[in-house]
């Protein structure tokens, strides 16, 4: 059992890279499947096309599939262009805010598409089939010898002694394929480091409170979803109840819209910022903290001043 | 459900375009498994490869026999199943290029319903009246009065049967056991839309707030005040 223990704390702490392998390791068994099941190039002119659509089209439906699955998405787009959206959006710090969460979300939805295309490259068997009917390996092959050479090479994903009697002298397009694969990998791998380390040292908090904050997030997340459970029951019983025994529903306090909206707004966390402007005690580590410790959001003094940390202005404050 | 006795059901007065959204939505959920089949299908190759080796349109066989022999344009239909006599390497050649096609057919079917799924998903997202936490809510909401509801039924459906049968096997005067009115039933089961003035997050919800007695001899203007429209 401490084993176990031991094993389910280690996943939770490392959730994100043990996530970004499944997926990659699912993607990376899919494609093999793909590769050896379903692969058939012509072995014509339809070459690029075929080969292309392999190897991007799987890629872009990834891509596609990462933004849907992430909630940060949702909540992203959620009432940005509804007319009763009763908070107006500053177009300065909109772009900056709507950045800051929609490179991540990026990034985490490209982890599928760029391990499909990396080992697709390292299979070679689509990149071969694209490249033999490209212009740019004829000419690196043939050097204009003609079309016969051209014929030929449009057969070489066929036939495995065709494409060495072709590419003897130079780079075979298995070859090449790897190459690209292997650069891609090393690439991606360099520039996730890159970036990291450049967003870790412009972080405005420290580590230890940067931790507290992630955790925080998630667990705030975890727990909204408990709370939202037990008050839609006590309120979905009171309702039906009512309604078969016709009596008068029992008063139940349910958050206005205005409410929700104040805490479904995107929030960047920045407490440099807050220490300037006002209190220099008050940190907050979400909307729904602030709005709580803020009288519900009420009008105070250091409310109004903490545009700069949200970003929005608030219309029915500011009246 | 009762759409033929009271077409205004579907058609509330004033609200006449929110039974095609709803339709909309069911028929988008509905067109999932189809989609599925018809791209792997495609991506199998098989049923394209039968069904294209068959067409006689000049034009897509001029594409498919283009520098073959002559006998690709009579045969074409045998390449399928493997019965043609053109040699070996003309008809895989030919069987090749249906699979290919067949493949780029099927992934153009992927990309365009996975791009089209989550344009028309953001769109919705983005013109939504509901913030991002309350629709979340709204949700979980929905879920619990399903189960909330579906309980309720089996309890009173057990009073009612019990109170029924002790009553005819005892030769007792049935005790009184309330149940909604038919009228209220109607009321209740009315397709719900959102309304951001009232704080309502179900037909029912509204109906117990708002009193149902009120709703009995108002009718369709508290359908009104539900929609988009709001009256003052």
């Amino acid at each position: 059992m401490d084993g176990l223990h031991k094993v389910v704390d280690f996943c939770v702490r490392h959730q994100t890279i043990l996530g970004c392998t499944t997926v990659s390791l699912l993607t990376a068994a899919s494609e093999h499947i793909f590769s050896s099941a379903v692969f058939k190039c012509p072995c014509n002119s339809k070459n690029i096309i075929y080969g292309s659509s392999f190897l991007l089209a799987p890629a872009f439906v990834l891509l596609l599939i990462g933004f849907v699955v992430n909630p940060s998405t949702w909540h992203l787009l959620t009432g940005r262009c509804s007319s009763e959206n009763h908070v107006k959006y500053s177009p300065g710090g909109n772009c900056a805010c709507f950045c800051q969460v929609f490179l991540p979300v990026t990034a985490k939805a490209s982890v599928a598409p760029l391990t499909w295309i990396a080992v697709a490259l390292l299979g070679a068997n689509f990149y071969e089939c694209a490249a033999s009917g490209s212009s740019l390996m004829e000419t690196f092959f043939c050097k204009n010898n003609g079309t016969d050479c051209r014929d030929q090479l449009l057969k070489v994903p066929c036939d495995e002694e065709l494409s060495a009697k072709i590419s003897s002298e130079r780079l075979s397009l298995h070859v090449q394929s790897q190459l690209i694969g292997c650069f891609l990998i090393a690439s991606i791998m360099t520039g996730t480091l890159i970036s990291t380390c450049v967003r870790r040292c412009y972080s405005p908090v420290s580590y230890l409170q940067l931790r507290y904050y992630e955790i925080y997030t998630k667990k705030e997340e975890e727990l909204f979803e408990i709370k939202a459970k037990e008050h839609a029951t006590k309120l979905a019983e009171r309702n039906t109840n009512c309604f078969f025994e016709a009596t008068d529903p029992a008063p139940f306090h349910i958050p206005s819209s205005e409410d929700w909206q104040k805490i479904s707004i995107l929030y960047t966390f920045n407490p440099q910022k807050l220490h300037d402007n006002c209190n220099s005690q008050e940190q907050y580590y979400s909307k729904l903290h602030e709005f709580v410790s803020t009288n519900r959001g009420s009008s105070t003094k250091c409310n109004e001043e903490s545009q700069p940390l949200t970003e929005f202005q608030d219309e029915t404050q500011a009246s | 459900t009762g759409c033929w006795v009271n077409p205004r059901k579907i058609f509330p007065r004033g609200n006449g375009c929110h039974f095609f959204y709803v339709f909309g939505q069911i028929t988008l959920n509905a067109l999932v498994a189809p989609v599925m089949w018809l791209s792997v299908a495609l991506l199998n190759g098989t049923f394209y490869e039968c069904a294209m080796s068959g067409l006689k349109n000049p034009a897509y066989l001029h594409t498919v026999c283009h520098s073959k022999s002559e006998k690709c344009f009579e045969e074409l239909h045998k390449v399928a199943c493997d019965k043609s006599s053109l040699p070996f390497s003309e008809s895989d050649e030919l069987k090749r290029t249906l699979q290919a096609q067949s493949q780029i057919l099927g992934w153009c079917v992927i990309v365009t319903t996975a791009l089209l799924s989550l344009l028309t998903t953001c769109c919705a997202s983005c013109q939504s009246k509901v913030s991002h936490l309350q629709l979340m809510f709204w949700r979980v909401y929905e879920g619990t009065e399903k189960e909330q509801l579906e309980q309720i039924f089996q309890l009173y459906a057990t009073k009612l049967s019990e109170r029924n049968l002790k009553c005819f096997f005892e030769n007792k005067e049935p005790e009184p056991i309330s149940l909604p009115a038919f009228q209220a039933w109607e009321d209740a089961s009315q397709l719900y839309s959102f309304s951001s003035s009232k704080q309502h997050y179900s037909t029912i919800h509204r109906l117990v707030e708002e009193g149902q007695k009120g709703i009995s001899e108002e009718g369709e203007t508290m359908l009104d005040l539900a929609d988009r429209r709001e009256t003052p």
